[in-house]
This record gives C-alpha cells, structure tokens and sequence, in this order.
C-alpha cells in the first residue's frame, strides 16, 4: 500500500489530478497539503533553500528546492516553478495567497505550459487585479463603488485637484495593489503630495507598477467581504461575509463571521451585489469580493481577492464547507456541487493572525529562532501552522506565522475560547502578536462588536505589554527561579532547541540557603 | 538572594528566599509565598496560596523569554546606562550618544537629515525599505545628528548603525 493510502481512500473522478505543485510556503501550503491528502492526489511542493526544514517540506510527498532565499530567486520564479511542475508530472499548480496567486502572467504561462492553475482565468484574474479596471467594470454592472477616480493622473499638480473634487481626507492607493501596500492617508493638499511620493515607491517595489488613484477616505468603516466559488460551467455561490475590520497597516490581523453589523436584509442585498461582481468579472474559483460598510449602513465595492485567502478558515468552520478541496474541484472542471438555498451559517467563527511582528514596535517584523512552542488545543479551536520548535523565521518572507481559529454557537462563545487558546500559545524566542491580540480579545469595544478600520488606533495605540505588573513579577520569579536551580544555558553548538531550554530540574533534591 | 532584570523599560529587582519546600519571593509588590512544582523542559507550574499558574521558559544568548498568562515577557541583563532601550525603534544608547539601527536588512531609501541637524524627538531620520514597506525609522530623542553613516540607495543590514544623535545628558 503506498504511503498516501494511509491519510485516505482515493476516490477521484475521472477528471481529477494525481498530482498538484502547490508554489507556495509556510501555513498555506500545509493547508493545501491536507486538501490534498483528503482527496486522494499526491502533494509536491517546492521551497527555497531558507525553507529547507520547514513543515510544509517535511509533509508534502514530494519537495523540490528551487533557490535561494530571496522571493525573486524562488518563490517568484515563474519558469523554475512551471519547469518544475512539469518535471515532477504535476499536472495542475495551486498558487496559495501571495507571491503569484494573483499574477495574470503567471496563469496565463501555466496555462500555456499544459497545466491548470488553480484559480480563476488569466484574464479575470487581470480584469479584477487593475483596480481600476474592477471599479469600472463593476460601476458598469449596477454596483455602488467607493467615491474616487476613475483613471490615474498625469502630475501632482492633477491629483491635487482630483483630490479637491473628492474631497479630503483622501485614500492614495496603488491600482496594480494589495495587501495594504502603496496605500496612504493624506489628511489635506499639504500631507498630498509627499504621501503620494511614498505611495508611488512602496507601489513600484512591492508590484512593479506605480498607477496611482484617490479614493475618499470613509472614517471608521467596516470591512465586510463575500466568499465566492464559481465553477466552469456558469454556477456560482456566495458563502457569506467575514468581517475583518480590525488591521494594522491596512492588513487584517481579527476576522469574524458572521459580521455584527449585518442583518439578514443586508446580508442578502450585499450577497447580490458580490453575485453581481462575479458575473461582471468572468470570474471562476475561489474569491472574494470586499465591500465597504459605513455606519449609516451604505455599502460600496472595494476590490476582488483572486486567490483562497489567508481567513478562509473561519468561513469553513461557520458554513461547513472545505474551500481549498472545493478550487481543487472546480480546477479539475466538477460541477460546483452546492446551491444556494442549501447554505447557511451556524455559530460564529473568529480568527486571530500571529505574526512575527513587535506589537510594541509599530509591527516592526522581527526575526530569530523559536525556542519552544505549543499549540492550544480544546473544543472549537483550529490551528493553521505553518510552524514547528526550532525554526529560523526570515525576514524574507511575510512574517504570518500560524492562525488560530476558534468556533462557537454564539460570538461570546467564540470569543471566550479565543482569549483561552491565546492564552496557551507560548511561541518564544522571537516577538509575536499572541499578546496584543490576547488583549485585543479582552477589549470592551471588541466584546461590544464596535469593529472598524480604525479600531486599533483608536482603542489599543502605544500597546505595552507589561502594564499588568502582577504578571512581570511572576515571570520575573519564573526566570529567577530557573536561574537559581542552575541552569544549564545550552551546549555549544548544540542546536537543538529542547537543549536551550531552561531545565532546573537537572540536579536532584531540595537544598535550603543557610543549612 | 537578588536579582535583576531588564525587561523592555522595566527594571525589576527580584529577591528570593527559599522557604518550607517553596520561594518567598519579592519583587516589589510585597512577599509571596509561591511554590513551583516539576515539569518537563520548558515548563514551570507555579502555584501561589490556591492558584495554580503554568509558564513556558527558554533561554538563549543572554535573553531569557517567559510566556505566562498569554503573554511574553524577555528579561536581559541590566545595562549600565539608565533607561536601557528606548523603544519607538532600533537604538542604543552611551555617553550620550544615540545610535539608531536597521531593525533587520533593507535599503536605504533616503536620509532625511544632514550632519549637524537638531531633530526633535519622534523626527523621522531615514526611510528605510524592507520587505516591500517602507519603514521610518525616527530619533526617539531631540538632539543633534552627529554623524550619518550610510547614503541613499546603501543595502544595509539588520543592527547596522545609520545614524549617530548627541543626545542631553545620559
């Protein structure tokens, strides 16, 4: 029997792959990993040589390394990814989120090369990636946008007026963007012109393309976003909203679902709109279309996500639907085999992201090697790791680190069992985000479901982590204590990190000063 | 016995006193009795009167991490110099002298100050771009720039000095 029988009865189709690339690292790729085990396909992957011990190498079937650290050496590198598919007999590659997820050049060269890349068409993938031609297309289809331009501008002095007809405070964002780069807020024509600069710079490094356009800045929205799925023969389905408000440099760190601001009303008339969305973009896969909500309650078209994304988690957990299985489904050419009127929501799904950031430091990206870890675990708790004890985490690479997920019947149910995972998720040796958002769970304004996009400004700036005095004494005494026994700090040259770690038990009986 | 730390700004001064079979313990706050029962590599049950608390320890290159209560906490030796780290960015401070490091490798985008400046606390000194963001790295103190060490378009690395700040007394 080969190893693979062992995590599951195949049961393909006739149409299904045997064997998918997944051009990706860290928690996604092991989640797409175990995608594939499900279905019966064999899993390759490919990493950089930073990458070489990492989990998602240690678990997919097969591994090929393809660089050097560097993201434009490896995990970039579209003809060392598409060769390598081809070699290895893959016949189909999923992109994850990232890197090349969402680069029309891409789809279009797998395509050419004889395979199928998981996600939606090149051109769609076009189509929506512009944001400029998205906010076209999609005004042209009846949806509302957000207030702002439809073109770029040729010189400051343009984008100065633009910025006068729209309006101050203004949004400068990067048609050719995402994940919250090449975005800044210009509070008048003064903070105009030099946040447009940085703007335009953070654009052309991080996306190789400096289109710029103003949008009005709406105070303290709600992010709310639609899951879609449509497959190749015309079916398409939306599985409800998340609402992932809460962020940090324009990216998500808190998503929910369901949102609290929305009622069933809303619900279905923002579900349309994304239906609407889809239709007008040839778009095919998994997707998702955000919206912004204002407080009185008015919604706008934000952007399309073309690609599964990193909070794809907590729609799982409310509606009961595996979304990565189901774009290797629909990649394979399978009817979408859910209906509308059978989707629902059950209970209430909230996802904290931990990062290898400095919450005290601006989010600063840290680096270093993880001393010791351990996942929580109980009823209602899901953990996407992409992690293990003893990793070197980069500085070249996005710094999520894992997700977790918790579930419950009702949001405070949910909530509870977050703050109570947080709480047992030591991660040492490098700064993460499991303190800040342990706190952020605990917040009254969070309990109360007041999220917006200002949420963090206005509730949690110039976070510390030791104001509760009581606990750094504590973990001072944990560390006096343990010096005390007489530790043994490490052998040199000795990597294991279990070595490292303090062991004050190593001599034996109890000893009293002064006897 | 005593201890110190140094744990971000804090500066903690921990006595501990072996006692029937435990620690009473002070750190500023009062003497508790606390007990700290075996674990394995890593783990520390405490115990202190009827709550019972666990923490996860490791220690490597003179930093010691704890997680108690979902939260990290990383104690280091205390430094000569009062105040230790300064927090909003990279620096270090002697004699006076500020210097402000890369926190990790990037590019030197632009230098915004020249020798000899006066710049006020939080006044951004260079534009650094890392991991597609750009990252403003600003003097955490008023003083004067007393020398700049790296120039536009310079790939730097993590720790790398940048810029040197004479700072009021130290």
């Amino acid at each position: 029997m080969a190893i693979l029988d062992y995590f599951t009865l195949a049961h393909t189709t006739t149409n299904m792959f045997t064997k998918i690339l997944i051009a990706n690292r860290g928690e996604i790729a092991v989640r797409i990993i175990h995608a594939c085990r499900e279905l019966g396909l064999r899993s390759a992957t490919v990493y950089s040589e930073a990458d070489v011990n990492s989990l998602h190498v240690q678990l997919a079937d097969e591994a090929y390394c393809i660089g050097p650290p560097p993201a434009l050496e490896s995990y970039l590198d579209m003809a060392k990814i598409i060769a390598c598919a081809q070699e290895c007999g893959a016949e189909a590659i999923h992109p994850g989120y990232g890197f090349l997820a969402e680069n029309h050049k891409f789809a279009g060269k797998v395509a050419k090369a004889g395979l199928v890349f998981i996600g939606p068409p090149a051109k769609a993938l076009k189509l929506v990636g512009f944001k400029l031609d998205a906010r076209k297309a999609v005004s042209r289809a009846g949806v509302a946008v957000i207030p702002g331009m439809s073109g770029t501008a040729e010189d400051a002095k343009a984008f100065a007026k633009e910025a006068d007809a729209i309006g101050y405070p203004v949004l400068i964002k990067a048609s050719a963007g995402g994940g919250g780069k090449g975005m800044r807020v210009a509070a008048d024509q003064k903070e105009l012109a030099k946040a447009l600069e940085g703007a335009a710079r953070e654009a052309e490094s991080a996306f190789g393309d400096a289109t710029m356009y103003l949008e009005k800045f709406l105070e303290k929205p709600r992010h709310v976003e639609f899951q879609m799925l449509a497959d190749s023969h015309g079916n398409v389905v939306h599985l409800f909203e998340r609402e992932c408000s809460i962020q940090r440099r324009h990216q998500k760190i808190v998503e929910e679902t369901p949102s609290p601001a929305l009622d069933d009303g809303l619900r279905a008339e923002m579900g349309d709109a994304a239906l609407k969305v889809v239709a007008a973009s040839g778009y095919q896969n998994a997707g998702t279309v955000e919206f912004l909500l204002t407080p009185e309650g008015e919604f706008y078209f934000l952007e399309v996500n073309a690609r599964i994304q990193v909070e794809h988690p907590i729609t799982e957990a409310v509606v009961g639907v595996d979304l990565v299985a189901e774009q290797i489904k629909i990649a394979a050419g399978e009817q979408l085999s859910l209906k509308q009127e059978e989707l629902s929501q059950r209970g209430c799904a909230i996802e904290c992201r931990i990062y290898a950031e400095d919450a005290e430091q601006g989010f600063l990206p840290a680096s270093g090697k993880i001393l010791f870890m351990e996942e929580p675990k109980g009823p209602g708790i899901r953990i996407d790791s992409g992690i293990t004890s003893g990793d070197q985490v980069s500085v070249y690479y996005d710094p999520i680190l894992s997700k977790v997920i918790s579930w419950g019947p009702d949001r405070e149910s949910a909530r509870k069992r977050m703050v109570s995972a947080l709480a047992s998720y030591p991660i040492l040796g490098i700064k993460t985000t499991v303190g800040f958002l342990h706190h952020l769970m605990l917040h009254p304004a969070f309990i109360k479901g007041e999220t917006h996009t200002g949420f963090i400004d206005q509730h949690m700036a110039d976070w510390r982590s030791d104001k509760d005095s009581e606990l750094l004494g504590l973990a001072a005494t944990v560390a006096a204590v343990a010096e005390t026994r007489g530790l043994d700090g490490g052998t040199a040259g000795d990597d294991s990190p279990q070595k490292r770690v303090f062991d004050p038990w190593l001599d034996v009986g109890r000893w009293e000063i002064g006897k | 016995m005593e201890l110190k730390y140094r744990c971000g700004t804090n500066l903690l001064s921990v006595s501990l006193e072996s006692k029937e079979g435990g620690w009473l313990v002070d750190w500023g706050e009062g003497e508790r009795l606390v007990n700290i029962s075996p674990g394995k590599p890593g783990i520390i049950a405490l115990s202190l009167g009827d709550e019972r608390v666990r923490a996860y320890i490791a220690h490597s290159e003179g930093r010691t991490y704890v997680f108690i209560g979902g939260h990290t906490f990383v104690f280091e030796e205390p430094r000569g110099d009062v105040g230790g780290e300064l927090g909003g960015g990279a620096a270090e401070v002697s004699d006076g002298k500020l210097c402000v490091e890369a926190p990790m490798p990037g590019k030197v985008v632009k230098v915004c100050i020249g020798e000899g400046d006066e710049v006020g606390a939080g006044e951004v000194l260079v534009i650094l771009e890392a991991m597609k963001m750009e990252l403003e790295l600003a003097s955490p103190q008023a003083g004067k720039v007393s020398s700049i060490l790296v120039k536009d378009e310079e790939l730097v690395d993590a720790a790398q000095v940048l810029v040197e700040v004479e700072v009021g007394d130290s």
